[in-house]
């Protein structure tokens, strides 16, 4: 029976004790690589590639390519690279769930730099904080960075609040009082609507109707056709890329040139206004950031043509195989992938568990305009996460985009209706 | 605007896209009435037809070419799709499916790389709009229904009066007899997806300086084509055209009084309405 026993242990104590110190040194130098450097970061792209919203995920993803590889050039972030892993939401909110779940628990991303599309954003901002991972969404719905959000979530992109308030201060002189919402009927068009109806009562102004359509209406003309052109000023359009394109058509036809177009940037996304033809003459919008190079403010030009220069995009907005930009979308996932950076440099950031101090590195932060903010100076504020920075009003005048106005951060600002610092991580 | 020449407005506009559907969904319903396959690819066909006429408006200028080559290329392309992905598995329904939402992933991704995610336009070919009760209308979307009723008409006759349409109806009706005929099935099968495919792409051609174009608009009008093909009775041909002018009327009335969201609810309801009163659609048999 004995001789049976020493067989058994293959192995002697002495060579458990030595396997399993090496086994944990093994895991604890892990984290570097075979060359001694410490383990990269993983930034998890979650982009719209495909579906609707590809316009600004195909741009999103790029953009967010060419800050990583700047990074990395620069040396990484305190000697660390970074290593990018994507997936594509399809444009639906579910997808764009799994694909957020596959990042961080399959390809085990450090950070989130998502999508474009505010469903997702919402939908994703409880994922972010069970999983413990900083999520940066681009979408525009207002909740994101309020009801719907939480501590886990940033978001560098200006909202709907901001936008529509920079564009109906810095317009309604010149659009006149009477305004009427046609948007899309999901989370954003009703933001759109929402802001745009707050700001023009307290701008002294009416809203004399409002009308939702589901995304993809081919025809709008059964929507548009009861409207009195003499009894509205501007008609605010509320949706982006082809339904925007669509709509502008169509209001043109039937009403020629009487009564105004505006909305958010997202009107003219992807397109020129040689694309949008006659129907483009007179539209106002508001953008975060110019198209044309030369509409970029002067102390900012030095940084925007370096960064146009690294992310392929020329100066009159068209990337490298001649399409239409995103360009006016395209600084948030680039700043997003630099806000990663100023907040692993203050915080000291090495791996998840140190999130804490990284959310409250970034709390707060003065992005000041350089190449990593070419946008310009701005703002996270600490309550909310939500980024504040100037905008530009601009106007399709003679088939070439004009800027009207020029609004600072201070003018669009409002107060904070959450304070996610109150909530422990 | 008064409530009647509001009416009006609805009935013209409702009567044009009417017809641009009609063709849509004629496509479709040919093909399941006849090979039993439910072509969920159809929307990607509609979609290529009017990126096809983006492309040679762009290139060369012209509407009118496209409105001759392209649904002829697409109806080409249909007939390729037919006889790679589709016959291999048309015996099994479900496979089918499964092969034809796999045409709708590639079709659409092909789209894509080509087209670009950006929308685009094309100009109208005919720069005219005429008063209609107090506002402009576009005289282009007159042309359609015209071109849409010429051809639909062609359609119903060829089937009625020429061999290819008493082949097919044969072949429709009983495929085992027809074959013993010597009616060559096979050539009936693949050359009905290939003409399903071309309207697909004709309706595409014929709405691009319309709506605007981009390389998922084909997702937009699958499911309105699928209603009417279902409550026009499957593989009816004078049931899908009913359905389909009945359908956008109905929705052009009811936004009068009703958000766009509401309209198409109550369009969605009727539609459920005709199928609880007549389970086989209208089914008036071509």
């Amino acid at each position: 029976m004995n001789q049976t026993a020493p067989k058994a242990r293959s192995i002697t104590r002495k060579q458990f004790l030595t396997g399993a110190v090496a086994g944990t040194a093994a895991v604890a130098l892990g984290r570097r690589s075979a060359w001694g450097q410490d383990k990269p970061i993983k930034i998890g792209g979650q982009y719209c590639l495909t579906g609707g919203l590809a316009p600004f995920g195909i741009w999103g993803h790029r953009v967010t390519e060419a800050a990583i590889k700047k990074i990395n050039a620069e040396g990484g972030i305190k000697g660390r690279k970074l290593q990018y892993v994507f997936e594509d939401t399809e444009t639906n909110v579910q997808t764009g769930i799994r694909k957020m779940r596959k990042l961080i628990e399959g390809d085990e991303a450090d950070f989130i730099v998502g999508s474009v599309h505010s469903g997702i954003n919402i939908a994703c901002a409880p994922i972010a904080k069970e999983l413990n991972t900083v999520y940066f969404g681009f979408g525009t719905a207002v909740e994101t960075t309020e009801a719907k959000g939480n501590r886990f979530v940033f978001r560098g992109m200006t909202n709907m609040r901001t936008h529509m308030k920079a564009l109906v201060v810095g317009a309604i002189g010149h659009l006149g009082k009477r305004w009427y919402t046609t948007a899309a009927d999901y989370a954003w068009g009703h933001s759109v609507a929402a802001e745009t109806a707050r700001f023009v009562k307290e701008s002294g102004g009416t809203v004399v109707g409002e009308k939702f359509a589901p995304l993809g209406t081919p025809d709008f003309i059964p929507y548009l056709s009861g409207l009195d052109p003499k009894a509205i000023d501007v008609i605010v359009i509320g949706f982006f890329t082809r339904d925007a394109r669509t709509i502008i058509t169509q209001i043109h036809q039937l009403f020629g040139g009487k009564v105004r177009v505006t909305g958010n940037v997202g009107v003219i996304a992807g397109m020129t206004p040689k694309d949008l033809g006659p129907a483009s003459e007179g539209v106002w919008y508001v953008t975060q950031y110019p198209h044309v190079a030369e509409h970029v403010r002067p102390e900012l030009r030095s940084f925007d043509r370096e960064y146009r220069k690294l992310v392929g995009i020329d100066a009159q907005g068209f990337g490298a195989d001649g399409s239409v930009s995103t360009i006016s979308f395209c600084y948030a996932p680039w700043e997003h992938v630099h806000y990663i950076k100023h907040g692993i440099e203050r915080s000291g950031w090495k791996s998840r568990k140190d999130n804490p101090g990284f959310i409250q590195a970034l709390e707060g932060f003065q992005a000041k305009a350089s190449l990593d903010f070419p946008q310009g100076d701005k703002l996270l504020r600490a309550q909310d996460h939500q980024v504040f920075h100037d905008q530009y009003i601009e106007r399709i005048e003679q088939g070439k985009i004009v800027v009207k106005e020029y609004v600072p951060k201070e003018k669009v600002s409002y107060e904070a209706k959450v304070d996610y610092t109150k909530e422990k991580v | 605007m008064g409530f009647l020449p509001e009416l009006i407005l609805q009935l013209v506009n409702g009567f044009v896209w009417g017809w641009i559907l009609a063709l849509l969904a004629l496509g479709l319903t040919l093909v399941f009435g006849l090979l039993e396959v439910i072509n969920i690819a159809h929307g990607a066909l509609y979609a290529f037809g009017a990126i096809g006429t983006w492309y040679l408006a762009r290139k060369l200028g012209s509407f009118w070419l496209s409105l001759l080559v392209t649904p002829v290329v697409v109806g080409v392309l249909g007939l390729g799709a037919y006889l790679l992905a589709v016959r291999p598995v048309a015996s099994t329904p479900i496979a089918t499916v499964i092969a034809t939402f796999g045409l709708l992933f590639i079709f659409q991704h092909v789209a894509l790389l080509i087209f670009g995610p950006n929308a685009s336009s094309v100009p109208s070919p005919i720069d005219l709009d005429i008063p209609l009760v107090g506002r402009m209308y576009p005289v282009y979307r007159l042309f359609v229904a015209g071109v849409a009723m010429l051809v639909i008409g062609g359609l119903w006759l060829s089937l009625r009066r020429t061999n290819f349409g008493t082949w097919v109806r044969a072949t429709q009706q009983d495929r085992e007899t027809a074959v013993a005929m010597g009616i060559p099935a096979a050539k009936i099968y693949a050359l009905t997806f290939a003409l399903g495919s071309g309207l697909a792409a004709l309706g595409g051609v014929l709405a691009a300086p319309i709506t605007s174009v981009q390389f998922n608009m084909g997702i937009d009008v699958i499911i309105d084509i699928f209603i009417v093909v279902i409550a026009g009775g499957l593989g009816s041909f004078g049931g899908t055209v009913v359905v389909s002018l009945f359908l956008r009327e109905l929705e052009g009335i009811s936004a009068i009084f009703f958000n766009p969201v509401l309209s198409k609810a109550i369009s969605l309801m009727a539609m459920v309405a005709i199928l609880l009163v007549r389970k086989e659609g209208f089914a008036v048999k071509a």
